[in-house]
């Protein structure tokens, strides 16, 4: 009868630590929903379920030009030239995430150049569209960052390229010119 | 053999007599003792009426999400380069502000869920748009701690309004929201009024054509 008593208290015991393991090894609110990250290096093709890109050049400067536009700032502008094509689809296949995360802080690319930025651009299957992705952010914020590239506003459940970038290595230039959009170069 | 019930003492007297004492007037009275103590320190009172603060122009509201530094009022009569033309009958009211989002993710300037919603002059409905000075863009993405100059556009009858009337302009400030039954993330919704400027009306300036 004792020895029972002991086996049945074991049993709990184990039954409740399997219930903490799973618990706290199990994807929390957000995260069974989080976006599948590709990590990659800048100069390399990275390549997740419907995007792949390539990450050319950053730099750094306080006023920026495209053909049409000048881009003035009460922070500093982090240029970023890439290449950007679909995989499998092209249906509603745009570049729409372009995100430069930077400590706890999320910045998203500037709409302001309107034609002249890859950034919304609809993507090809097999053809890039090479073009520069241009970030607002305030001049103190320049350190270590994490580019994060996807299809769709929301990228959450499907691929996240991320590539690291060092800011507070780049020298900083008053200003930088950005090539237009370009469809079909690599 | 029975023991005589002995003569009650005074503390059993006592006992005896509240255990017949109704638990409703019990609890009554202590209530009512609550109240008494609370008003001998004013608690009956009427709260003071929270007089809305008012923000100069030039001087900076801080939001929950946003810090707005309302600037000038401003009648055109069109933006036909900006693509905002009034309708017949109709100029336009620009209401400039210094804008800078103080959250770590960008911040929308959309009607009904960004920063549209946070400045609305007494009477007027949601702005026609709510662009960029530096180069026009519409509905611009704010992002982290970087103060931008934004132009919020109204239509209004001509006449309404003249060079040197005073417009007066509420604030609005929002709540945090994080995640939810079908809804994820953080954001900032239902605007509250929080504060009120006031403006004076300028008249555009040919020149720069705003």
């Amino acid at each position: 009868m004792n020895l029972r008593h002991v086996a049945n208290g074991a049993l709990l015991a184990v039954i409740l630590a399997v219930a903490a393991v799973v618990q706290h090894t199990s994807p929390g609110d957000g995260g069974w929903q989080q976006p599948i990250e590709v990590t990659g290096t800048v100069g390399d093709r990275v390549e997740g379920r419907n995007i792949a890109a390539t990450v050319w050049s950053a730099q750094v400067a306080r006023e920026v030009q495209t053909s049409d536009w000048t881009g003035q700032t009460t922070g500093i502008w982090v240029v970023v030239d890439v290449s950007a094509e679909a995989v499998v689809d092209e249906f509603a296949a745009r570049l729409g995430t372009a995100q430069l995360v930077i400590g706890d802080e999320t910045f998203s690319a500037s709409e302001r150049p309107d034609l002249d930025t890859v950034y919304r651009n609809s993507l090809s299957v097999g053809i890039p569209t090479r073009g520069p992705l241009f970030f607002e952010i305030p001049t103190d914020a320049l350190g270590k960052a994490r580019l994060q590239l996807g299809i769709d506003s929301d990228p959450r459940l499907d691929s996240l390229l991320v590539i690291p970038l060092d800011l507070s290595q780049l020298e900083v230039r008053d200003s930088a010119t950005a090539n237009d959009v370009q469809w079909g170069a690599e | 053999m029975t023991v005589p019930a002995a003569k009650p003492t005074r503390r059993e007297a006592a006992r005896a007599l509240f255990d017949r004492l109704p638990t409703k007037w019990v609890v009554t009275a202590a209530a009512g003792l609550a109240v008494l103590s609370t008003a001998a320190f004013g608690g009956l009172e009427d709260a003071p009426a929270q007089e809305l603060p008012q923000v100069l122009p030039g001087d900076t509201h801080h939001g929950a999400q946003l810090d707005i530094t309302p600037e000038r009022a401003i009648l055109v009569d069109s933006l036909t380069e900006e693509g905002y033309e009034p309708d017949p009958g109709y100029v336009l009211l620009v209401i400039t502000a210094e804008v800078t989002n103080t959250w770590n993710t960008p911040a929308t300037t959309l009607n009904g869920v960004g920063a549209a919603d946070n400045l609305r002059p007494v009477e007027l409905d949601e702005p026609l748009a709510v662009v960029l000075l530096a180069d026009g863009t519409p509905t611009p993405q704010l992002q982290p701690r970087v103060p931008v100059e934004l132009g919020y556009i109204w239509q209004v009858p001509v006449g309404s309004l003249e060079a040197g009337d005073p417009v007066r302009v509420d604030i609005y400030d929002k709540v945090y929201r994080a995640d939810g039954f079908v809804t994820y993330g953080e954001r900032f919704q239902e605007p509250f009024l929080s504060a009120f400027t006031e403006l004076t009306v300028d008249l555009a300036e040919p020149a720069d054509g705003r």
